[in-house]
């Protein structure tokens, strides 16, 4: 328990039992009141959070990292998929043999519409 | 009559005023002659081809349309399966004086409204033989005169065929990679080609229809699952 609470311990006894505090009680107050250190502001507690440890470096450095790779992998062009069956090359229609354009038709359901 | 009256009425009588004034229906000749010529601008089409054979199941093929400013048609067939290959037609116009003069000799053709393809408005075209038997149907674009659509039937009414475009773009700007020409040779209707020949008969084939040219008493015969107007092409293309 330190000075500053006996202070208050002391100051909190005397009230709950209706006596005046004495003055050099008041005055050890006063002095702990003004010793004591004000609440960080708003922007140094931003400051300190910001100019972590050791650690903040690691995930600084991870974070750069990832943004790096993000950019790199937008930037290469995407490889088209390997064709699992190779397309054959197009036939002109007077060298096509009868099977080729019997294979041209399929099943249809013989609908009357659009394409969309 | 009160005022009020005489205010409505004459608010009525203006409503014809204000609608958009009805397109004047063309003459068949004419529009025959528009869609012989075709667009003047090139444009890419996918088309649907359908085949509705008696007690079977339709079939249907896709073909890549591309049609050059000078009215050369390039027509790539897709294959259902990708192992299968494309198959490429080229085609140039036929003079349009020529193939409405060869329609006028076998048909009755009477105009009416068409409706809506591929989101074109278009005017329909009756194809009729002279017993008044409905042969062929088209559909026409009314702005640049694309075939749009074309029906077949049989003798019975029942349909046949149907060809119709599903997707157009016009103008579109054709690859400058489309260069090729028509081969030379006796004039097939689209899809056709030639097949065999046996016995002095030529046999064409679509892979599902076919027809035949042969001669019979020194004269030419067309026999097969052809239109009249196919026919007489057919004919006047072999005996040139």
């Amino acid at each position: 328990m330190n000075e500053d609470e006996d202070a208050r311990l002391a100051k909190a006894a005397m009230k709950s039992l209706h006596v005046p505090a004495p003055e050099s009680l008041r005055a050890e107050l006063k002095r702990l009141a003004r010793k004591r250190k004000p609440a960080p502001t708003i922007w140094d507690g931003l400051r300190e959070a910001m100019s972590g440890g050791a650690w903040a470096y690691g995930a600084g450095a991870a974070f750069a990292a990832a943004g790096v790779g993000v950019i790199i992998l937008r930037a290469v062009p995407e490889r088209p998929a390997a064709p699992t069956v190779a397309e054959l090359p197009a036939l002109r229609i007077e060298a096509a043999p009868p099977q080729a354009l019997a294979d041209l038709w399929s099943d249809d359901d013989g609908g009357d519409d659009d394409e969309i | 009559m009160t005022r009020y009256k005489l205010a409505v009425l004459l608010a009525l009588a203006a409503i014809p005023l204000q609608a958009k004034p009805r397109a004047a229906r063309p003459g068949a000749d004419a529009l025959i002659l528009k869609a012989l010529a075709g667009p003047g601008t090139g444009y890419a089409a996918v088309e649907r081809v359908q085949v509705f054979l008696p007690g079977k199941k339709p079939k249907a093929l896709k073909v890549n349309v591309t049609g050059l400013p000078g009215g050369r048609v390039r027509r790539e067939v897709l294959p259902p399966k990708k192992k299968a290959a494309s198959v490429i037609e080229v085609r140039d116009p036929e003079n349009p004086e020529a193939g409405l003069a060869r329609l006028r000799s076998v048909y009755d053709i009477a105009v009416s409204t068409g409706g809506v393809v591929a989101k074109r408005k278009t005017w329909k075209l009756e194809l009729r033989l002279k017993s008044g038997a409905l042969r062929r149907a088209l559909w026409v674009d009314r702005d640049s005169g694309l075939l749009m659509k074309r029906e077949t039937y049989r003798d019975d009414g029942t349909l046949r065929r149907r060809e119709r475009i599903v997707k157009l773009e016009l103008p579109a700007p054709v690859p400058s990679s489309f260069k090729a020409a028509p081969v030379p040779g006796p004039w097939t209707p689209e899809g056709f080609a030639f097949a065999g020949e046996s016995g002095g008969t030529r046999r064409y084939t679509n892979g599902l229809e076919n027809y035949e040219v042969s001669k019979a008493g020194g004269k030419l015969v067309v026999t097969g699952d052809l239109a009249e107007d196919d026919a007489a092409r057919v004919l006047e293309s072999a005996a040139r």
